[in-house]
């Protein structure tokens, strides 16, 4: 959370984990999820979601493993890992004091 | 076709796609599938529903699929793929240089893990005992050389130990023995042993048929354990062998059991093997209690014990026990020499012969490795060198150093790879040429093959070549080559650290050649020495007959001369035969000792000389002169005075002086006294495991009035090596069916050409010799090879410099000779840490050398001589092109 260039990516890698919290669930449940649960507001999927996974599963943050789905078809279910835990904790904090930090100025007194 | 092909294509494109890839298509594919299936629900056409999804995954899946690559970065792994495909694809566009880097690295791997095999079969890897490592054999040595067998153990000195040493959890004694075998068309000689009924069990291995010999055995009928080659070979493997009678020199024997073939016992340097274990009987001479009888003990330490503490306890107890006896071990020999009771591991005493050998040719073997990858890293580096450009502009656009490192070294480890598959193959093809070929004249116990260790090994020696051949030029290049290149254009300074590592490695390499050359010239020179050596009797055209008389048949001196003297009268008969004669000692033999008194007293010093027995016209056959007085003729027959001949050495010992010996008398063992009647010249003797020739002193009797076993009672026959001089070989067939004629009960055993029994003795030191100049032509070779390259870079490089210097009016002989110079130098630098690094090796040298020093100054000289002149033509020739540049042409290009 130095720059802020990896602000917004930071936050869909927070929304990620935060969504991935709940249970596993493969990409194109977490993005209907993450829209559902903004309100339509935030449509991720725009090309950025796939690479996101990928990424984080390669940084250790996300395990995935092949499962069938609901439908019957073998999808790939992502998982937080425990390093992934932490991280979704500290994100969230910082988030915390920087969502309030910037509330308290921009509130109108 | 055509579609037969693509789908081929498409079947490989499949087959090679990674998983990863696999994986990120599956998903994608999931996603878009199911988009698809909810829009079509929803009431979309299909095209709409595919634009929705392809919508919701963020664009169509080919694109996403590389952004996700992107993400998740390029790993290791890909990149080593990739220095992979290039590596092939730039060795493959020159496929000349890549095979003679493959060729010399293969040759070298080859020759390295077959060096490493056979020296793991025999020193390393254990014997096929139960805990071999704890298996002892004992000898005795003298002080002068405590490591090799001087005599043999006395039997008591078993019973000594068996009774009161605590090292051991057993002991046992063995001595071999000989026996004549006769099946129906054939005879041979058997070797095998005698020992004590313990002996099966010190070494823990159980009989695969039947059981060991118990001491109930050593009484009685005789009982005979057979050895599996023996049962499988001469019995046909019959099932009822076991209870059965088996006949040996006449003696019949009940077998009681029969030893697995993993049963290879070797005692004190034998090449091979018994093929029959008797046990000894109480009644043998020597063998009773206090009896000296030879023997060898072979011994399993017990628990915790070291091989030093129980050579400590047992030489203490043999020490104490020989005091009771007025004859012992303790006293000095006629010769002066102390004996010691030394202890060697079974392992180290099978390989004593063979252990200088070995190790001479891995070293050899790992010297050439190390000139081999030395050599294929000079022209690597060379061939960086001309790719400095190249590496230059991928630096520039933005490869780190460790990434153009890992490309060199890529290189390397593919050729390594292919080295060493090739190798590989070339040592399986090397380990069953040498067990054709069996220059050492013995194969180990364990077999030679090719293991997990080998493989192992070669691994190793493939790590070696890559890192020599890649790591070094990589880090030099990388070092040398960045940046300032592109500036300074061809042949900047910044190309000198590469220079430089080419020129150490080109030094090292002359180095290690030099001490191969050393080594061999060593070598050489002692082969030429033995060969030279006049032997002081005719090998040449003389055959010799091994003929064994049976004690049963021939129990009396005068029959054994009868038979001999119609023998001697048919090979004469037969055409090109000159002459005949015999004597009780093989070729090349002293013949077996025999105690020498002077006084009518027996003296406990009385010195043990060699004391053959030969027929009349002996010394007339084989060319020995007679020095003093004469040879043996009719007067010395069994009614005839008792007489000697001692050769010169002989007569020296005992008399002081040849010219004195002739009138003196003499008493061999406990016979009557001898008149000495002549003296002879010398001749040359081998020793069973000493690379030397000997001039033993021997005192030679007359057959006519000692042919009988006298001395040993227990031998079962007599043998005769009947010498044969004629103008043509003779056939085995012909010797066997002659003596058959006169006598069937004597028997034909083996027939040797005197000449190849010279060989035999020479065989290691000769295979040595042989095996190291090939590795130095080899060696050399590759030396030449190296600065051949190194000078024709140079020039290449500075052909502009060349130009410039020509157009000025310098002469090219001067050009030339500043190139060789540069090659000459290093070549001296090379060949003077070669020599200090041979005279370092001095040491391990000097027990296979006879008659030269390791500080040999002819050997020397020979091998830096020949270095330099190898290292001038192979700079010279190159730098010729130097003279032959076109000023004009160079500069203008």
């Amino acid at each position: 959370m130095s720059r802020p260039a990896d602000l917004v990516q930071g936050t869909l890698d927070a929304l990620i984990l935060q969504t991935l919290a709940l249970e596993p669930m493969h990409g194109l449940a977490v993005a209907q999820r993450l829209r559902a649960r903004s309100g339509e507001v935030l449509n991720v999927s725009r090309g950025s979601l796939y690479p996101a996974l990928h990424k984080l599963e390669h940084q250790g943050l996300l395990r995935a493993e092949w499962r069938l789905s609901e439908s019957g078809k073998r999808a790939k279910y992502y998982s937080l890992t425990r390093a992934g835990a932490r991280h979704l904790a500290r994100e969230q904090k910082d988030w915390q004091r920087l969502s309030s930090a910037i509330s308290m100025i921009l509130k109108p007194t | 076709m055509k579609r037969w092909h693509s789908r081929w294509a498409r079947l490989l494109d499949v087959v090679r796609r990674s998983r990863l890839e696999r994986d990120i298509d599956d998903e994608l594919r999931f996603h878009v599938d199911t988009e698809i299936e909810a829009g079509l629900r929803r009431g979309l056409s299909e095209a709409e529903a595919r634009r929705a999804a392809h919508d919701s995954l963020g664009g169509i899946p080919l694109l996403v699929r590389d952004q996700i690559h992107d993400a998740r970065g390029v790993s290791l792994t890909d990149d080593f793929r990739m220095d992979l495909r290039q590596a092939v694809r730039r060795l493959r566009r020159a496929p000349g240089v890549t095979a003679v880097v493959v060729c010399t690295l293969a040759i070298a791997i080859g020759s390295t893990v077959t060096a490493f095999s056979l020296t793991d079969a025999w020193l390393f890897r254990s014997l096929r005992f139960p805990a071999a490592d704890r298996l002892v054999v004992a000898f005795m040595a003298t002080a002068a050389r405590p490591t090799e067998p001087a005599v043999w153990m006395p039997y008591r000195a078993y019973l000594s130990w068996k009774e009161s040493a605590r090292s051991f959890s057993s002991v046992s004694a063995a001595f071999f023995t000989g026996g004549t075998w006769r099946s129906a068309s054939d005879a041979k000689s058997l070797v095998g042993m005698r020992v004590t009924p313990d002996f099966f069990t010190t070494l823990g291995v159980p009989a695969l048929r039947g059981r060991h010999p118990t001491a109930a055995d050593a009484s009685g009928v005789p009982t005979i354990v057979l050895s599996y080659g023996f049962w499988q070979r001469e019995l046909g493997g019959a099932e009822d062998t076991v209870g059965s009678a088996v006949v040996l020199s006449d003696v019949a024997y009940t077998v009681v059991g029969i030893m697995p073939a993993a049963f290879d016992v070797r005692l004190l340097d034998r090449p091979e093997g018994a093929a029959f274990w008797t046990l000894f009987r109480p009644g043998d001479r020597g063998y009773a209690p206090g009896g000296i009888g030879p023997v060898t003990i072979v011994g399993r330490l017990a628990d915790g014990v070291t091989i030093d503490a129980a050579r400590a306890e047992a030489a203490a107890i043999t020490r104490r026990s020989e005091q009771a006896y007025s004859f012992n071990f303790n006293q000095r020999d006629a010769a002066g020499n102390q004996f010691i009771v030394n202890l060697s591991s079974l392992q180290q005493d099978n390989t004593r012969t063979v252990r200088a050998t070995l190790f001479t040719v891995l070293g050899a073997a790992l010297c050439l490795l190390l000139i081999a990858s030395m050599n294929v890293g000079v022209l690597l580096l060379g061939q960086g060198l001309a790719r400095r450009g190249e590496v230059a502009v991928r630096h520039a656009i933005g490869a780190g150093r460790s990434r153009l490192v890992r490309q060199f070294l890529t290189e390397s480890l593919v050729l390594s790879a292919c080295s060493g598959v090739v190798g590989i193959a070339l040592a399986l093809a090397g380990m069953q040429m040498f067990v054709a070929w069996n220059p050492l004249g013995t194969l180990p116990a364990n077999g030679v093959h090719l293991d997990g260790r080998a493989v192992a090994f070669a691994t190793l020696a493939m790590a070696l070549t890559t890192i020599v051949a890649g790591f070094v030029p990589a880090i030099r290049l990388a070092a040398s080559g960045l940046g300032s290149t592109l500036r300074s254009g061809e042949g900047g300074r910044a190309t000198a650290p590469a220079h430089r590592a080419q020129r150490v490695m080109l030094v090292t390499q002359i180095a290690v050649s030099t001490v191969l050359l050393v080594c061999a010239a060593l070598l050489a020179r002692t082969v030429l020495q033995l060969r030279a050596e006049p032997l002081g009797f005719l090998a040449e055209g003389v055959t010799v007959a091994e003929v064994a008389l049976p004690t049963r048949a021939f129990e009396s001196s005068s029959a054994g001369n009868a038979l001999y003297n119609q023998l001697e009268e048919r090979l004469l008969a037969r055409p090109g035969v000159h002459g005949v004669a015999a004597s009780t000692a093989p070729p090349l033999n002293a013949g077996a000792p025999a105690s020498v008194n002077l006084t009518p007293v027996d003296s406990l010093t009385a010195p043990r000389i060699s004391a053959p027995s030969v027929t009349t016209r002996f010394f007339e056959a084989l060319d020995i002169p007679v020095l003093a007085g004469r040879g043996f003729d009719a007067r010395d027959s069994a009614q005839g005075r008792p007489v000697v001949v001692l050769n010169a050495r002989a007569a020296t010992q005992l008399f002081g002086d040849p010219g004195r010996a002739i009138g003196q008398r003499l008493r061999l063992d406990q016979e009557t006294w001898r008149d000495v009647i002549g003296v002879v010249g010398n001749v040359r003797t081998t020793f069973f495991n000493t690379l030397e020739w000997r001039t033993d002193p021997i005192v030679y009797t007359p057959a006519a009035q000692s042919l009988s076993p006298l001395r040993n009672p227990e031998a079962t026959h007599v043998t005769l090596w009947i010498h044969v001089r004629a103008d043509r070989s003779l056939s085995a067939a012909e010797v066997r069916d002659t003596v058959s004629a006169v006598d069937p009960r004597a028997v034909a055993l083996s027939l040797q050409q005197v000449p190849d029994a010279v060989a035999t003795a020479t065989r290691q030191p000769t295979f040595r010799m042989t095996l190291l100049l090939w590795f130095c032509g080899a060696s050399l070779l590759l030396a030449a090879i190296g600065v051949y390259g190194i000078v024709t870079q140079a020039v290449t490089e500075r052909v502009r410099e060349i130009a410039i210097r020509l157009a000025l009016g310098a002469h090219p002989r001067e050009l030339t000779m500043s190139f060789v110079r540069n090659a000459l130098t290093a070549g001296i630098a090379g060949l003077i840490i070669g020599v200090a690094l041979s005279f370092l090796l001095a040491r391990t040298l000097e027990s296979m050398l006879y008659g030269v020093r390791t500080g040999d100054a002819i050997s020397l000289t020979a091998a830096g001589l020949l270095l330099l002149v190898v290292t001038g033509c192979a700079a010279w020739l190159p730098a010729l092109r130097a003279t032959r540049v076109s000023a004009i042409h160079a500069l203008r290009a």
